[in-house]
This record gives structure tokens, sequence and C-alpha cells, in this order.
């Protein structure tokens, strides 16, 4: 049942500070929810407030773009797939979407993206002032409004991709580059790595990942996002899956090694394979609790499900045979909870140890 | 006339707080302005200006005090402005304008600028806590 999700995904974010990855259905509620997790990661650098305000503006422009030139009715099964991706890159922040539209829109589409990336600063300040003064509003209500700001924000052309599906629908890529240096002039991301991630995380599933710094202030707002997206399942599943995201989370946290400036880095992603929910969490670990770990969860799988609510009431009881496995309790329960046990597994990048366990309900 | 009816919003994570009182005086649009549908949200307050451009106060002071807008919004503003100026033009009453934007914010500072020079009214620009 070897699950490698997240390995994979590590080895394309492996050099971000931070990525959120949402596919799926958008509307305005998943806005909210990925500005409240990524501002409660954000808020924990050093960015400053001019730097997050336009970084909030970019985030939301980009999202109401996928609404705005989006397929218009937007059925539930023509916008799985669509996907939102903010990404902290050698020191750039990327801002990257991917949504179906239809073809006879593709070409005025691609006019005013070109018309907008071709202007001097001046001729754009220009524009901009004309189409504030300008009565007139385009059918889709932004005018490329919307792409001047972009553009006079970032200070950087917009990158864009159009890859046809069928005659009448094509996936519209869509990316922004916001540096902290201005001066910086390494070679931006390119939207393959999008594409990348995008596929990985339909093959397996995913709808939501998110690499980052994972002390407690970050995990209550990717509860609520998940809690969103399994609103239509029975009770039941709720709560189960909801307690073994609080666990997986916490559990990351909780045994992540911390970096110098104390951040408590890992990747965490959910999904639902066809048959399961499926979450995937993985951090950086020293080596021996590597081995420590998946030495415990080998004997929690090899339990039965009697032998797991025993085990469970002993350590309740006693506390911990093995002090450095903290309480303990968290993954006796997922253990329990887990359709085929725990899937634990390590992968090694240089020095460095990444452990990912992954649970499915 | 009728009394001018009042438009009061309570602020939510993607609207604004807005108050448009003739008989009080007050006119403000502030918090975060995120919405999908700006038309929804400004339609009504264009309107409302539109009625009271007919007898307006001897004093109409306008203050925008946003942390987040979308270009949407932007472009709202810039029609809001525009009514204003009207009113100004055309009543001879007292008409003024102020924006507020936080310290280090660079681009609201930046709209502000823009908009006033392409309406063409006087907005008074203000950084929050300063006097």
């Amino acid at each position: 049942m070897s699950d490698n999700t997240n390995s994979i995904l590590y080895s394309e974010l492996w050099a971000d500070d931070l990525s959120f990855v949402y596919l799926g259905k958008f509307d305005n509620s998943v806005l909210g929810f990925a500005t409240e997790i990524l501002k409660g990661h954000i808020s924990q650098t050093v960015e400053s407030e001019g730097k997050k305000n336009k970084l909030s503006f970019l985030m939301i422009e980009s999202f109401q773009n996928i609404l705005r030139y989006g397929l218009a009715g937007r059925a539930a099964e023509m916008t799985s797939g669509e996907v939102f991706i903010v990404r902290k890159h050698k020191g750039s922040y990327y801002i990257t979407t991917g949504n179906y539209v239809e073809n006879v829109n593709i070409a005025p589409m691609r006019e005013k993206l070109e018309r907008v990336n071709s202007l001097s600063p001046e001729d754009l300040k220009k524009l901009f002032m004309m189409t504030l003064q300008n009565k007139k509003i385009s059918k889709q209500g932004g005018a490329g409004l919307g792409f001047m700001e972009m553009v006079r924000k970032t200070k950087e052309k917009l990158d864009f991709d159009f890859v046809e599906l069928d005659d009448e629908r094509s996936f519209f890529y869509f990316q922004l580059r916001l540096k902290d240096n201005p001066e910086d002039d390494s070679p931006a991301l390119p939207i393959s790595s999008a594409k990348n991630i995008k596929k990985m995380m339909e093959q397996n599933g995913r709808f939501i990942a998110l690499k980052g710094d994972f002390r407690q202030s970050a995990i209550n707002p990717i509860l609520s996002m998940a809690e969103n997206n399994i609103s239509e399942e029975s009770l039941r599943t709720q709560r189960s899956l909801y307690h073994i995201l609080v666990e997986m989370l916490q559990n990351i946290a909780r045994h992540a090694a911390q970096t110098d400036d104390g951040r408590r880095e890992g990747l965490f992603s959910m999904g639902y394979d066809g048959n399961a929910f499926v979450v995937s969490a993985s951090n950086g670990i020293e080596p021996d609790s590597a081995q420590r770990l998946l030495e415990y969860v080998g004997k929690l799988n090899s339990m039965t499900r009697e032998q797991l609510d025993d085990y469970y009431k002993r350590v309740l009881r006693e506390g911990h045979d093995d002090a450095t496995i903290s309480s303990g309790l968290g993954l006796i329960d997922v253990a329990r909870d887990s359709i085929g046990g725990i899937d634990c597994a390590v992968d090694s990048y240089g020095e460095v140890r990444i452990l990912s366990m992954t649970a499915k309900l | 006339m009728d009394t001018l009816r009042k438009i009061y919003r309570a602020k939510s994570d993607f609207y604004p707080r807005m108050v448009f009182d003739k008989e009080e005086g007050v006119f403000l649009i502030e918090g975060r302005s995120l919405p999908e549908d700006s038309e929804a949200v400004y339609g009504p307050v264009l309107e409302w200006f539109d009625e009271y451009s007919m007898q307006p106060n001897s004093e109409t002071k306008m203050v925008f005090n946003l942390e987040y807008y979308n270009s949407a919004s932007l472009r709202k503003f810039a029609d809001i402005l525009k009514k204003l100026k009207q009113i100004s033009d055309h009543s001879g009453t007292n008409v003024s304008a102020t924006w507020y934007y936080e310290d280090g914010d660079e681009s609201s500072l930046e709209n502000a600028e823009d908009l006033a020079s392409s309406i063409g009214i006087a907005l008074e620009i203000k950084m929050i806590g300063e006097a």
C-alpha cells in the first residue's frame, strides 16, 4: 500500500520556504481559507506590511481571474483540476493559477496580456489612468485593470501559457513573480514546475498540499479548509478524518527538526484516492529519531485492533515506555483509524532525512 | 423631497464597512473590499450619490480607509470620486475626499495619487496615525 505522493512532491518543492497548492473547485470561500493559511505562514517571516499587502492583492487578483475568465456556468465537473499555487522560492514569491478557458476567448486574452507586457512603465501608467477615467466596462468587468496592476506591483512581465485540450477548451496557466530584491536577475521558476505539481496532485488524488512552518498557529486555518472539503461526508467520517488531520499536523510540529530560525518545517497533503481519504505528513528529522519512529510505526502496524486498543489504554494510564516519542497517543490513534495501518517511509536528501507518514480513512 | 435613505453596511471578510448618511454627514468606506462582483456592492452607492447630488449638503467629506481592495473595487472608487467631482462642479458646495493608507503601503499611496490626477479631484492623502 505504499504511497509516495509526499516524496514526489518534496522533490519538486524541496527548495521552497513556503508552498501552498490547491487543486479543485474554486469559490470565494477557498480564497478566504487560502489567505488565512498563507497569512499564518507569512506572518512568521519578516516581510514588511507593504509587501504583505502586495502579496494579498496579487493573490486575490489571480484568484478572481480564475472566476472571471473561467468557463461560463462553471459546473463542478468542468472545474475540477483547476489549480492555485503560492510559493516562496529562492528569494521570490510565485503565484500561479491554472484554469479552463474556452478557446474562443484565448485570442482576446492573449492580446490583453501581450499588450500589458509590451508597454513601458510610463505607457502602462498612462493606460492605467485612462482606464480609470473610462466609463465603459468590458464584458468580463476587468478591462485589463487587474493585469495592469499586477505588472505595476510586481514590476515583472506576466508569464502565461495556454494548453489546448480539445476543440472547445484549453487550460490557461498564469504566473506572477514578486522578488524580494528588485536587482535579483536569476531566472524565474518555469511554468512547467506548476504543471508538474498539478500532475502529481492529480495522479495521487490530492487537493491540498502545504509546505512550510507547522507551528500550532499555522495549523488552524488548514483544518478549516479541510473541513470545508469534507463537509459532504457523513458526520462520523468527518470526525475521524478531522481527528487524523489534527494528529498528523501536530505530529509534524512535534517531530520536525527545528531549523536555525526556529521553524518546524514540514509538508502536508490531503486528498481522496478514489476509495479513501488520504492524509500525508512529512518532516525533516534526525537520523536516529527517524529510525526509532520507523520501528515504532512498524510495531503499531503489526498490532491487531484489540491490541492497539489495549496499548492505547496502557499508554494513557502509564505514559509511554519510550519518552522520546512524546505522549505517543496520537500515532496509536491514527493507526487505529487508518485502513491498513500507517504508511511510513524515510527519504534522504544529502544529510537531511525526510520522514513521510500516510494514513487512509 | 423625501429624506434620502441611509446606507449602512457592516464589514466582513470580503466587504468593507460603508456608511452613507446625509443627515449625519458621514460618507465612509473602510476595511477590506474584495468583491468578485463589484457592481453589486458599489452600484447602490453610485445610485445613492445620483440622488444625493440633487440636493447635497453644504459640505461633503468622503473618507476612504481601506486595508485591502481588488482592482474591480479601485475602478468603483474612481467612479465615486467622479460623482463627487460632478457634485462639486455643479452645485458649488464644499466637496472633499480623504484617502488613508498604512505606513509602508506604497501601492495604496500610488493608487491614491493616480486616482487624484486621473479624476482631477483634490484628494487629501494621509498616512494612518499622521496628524
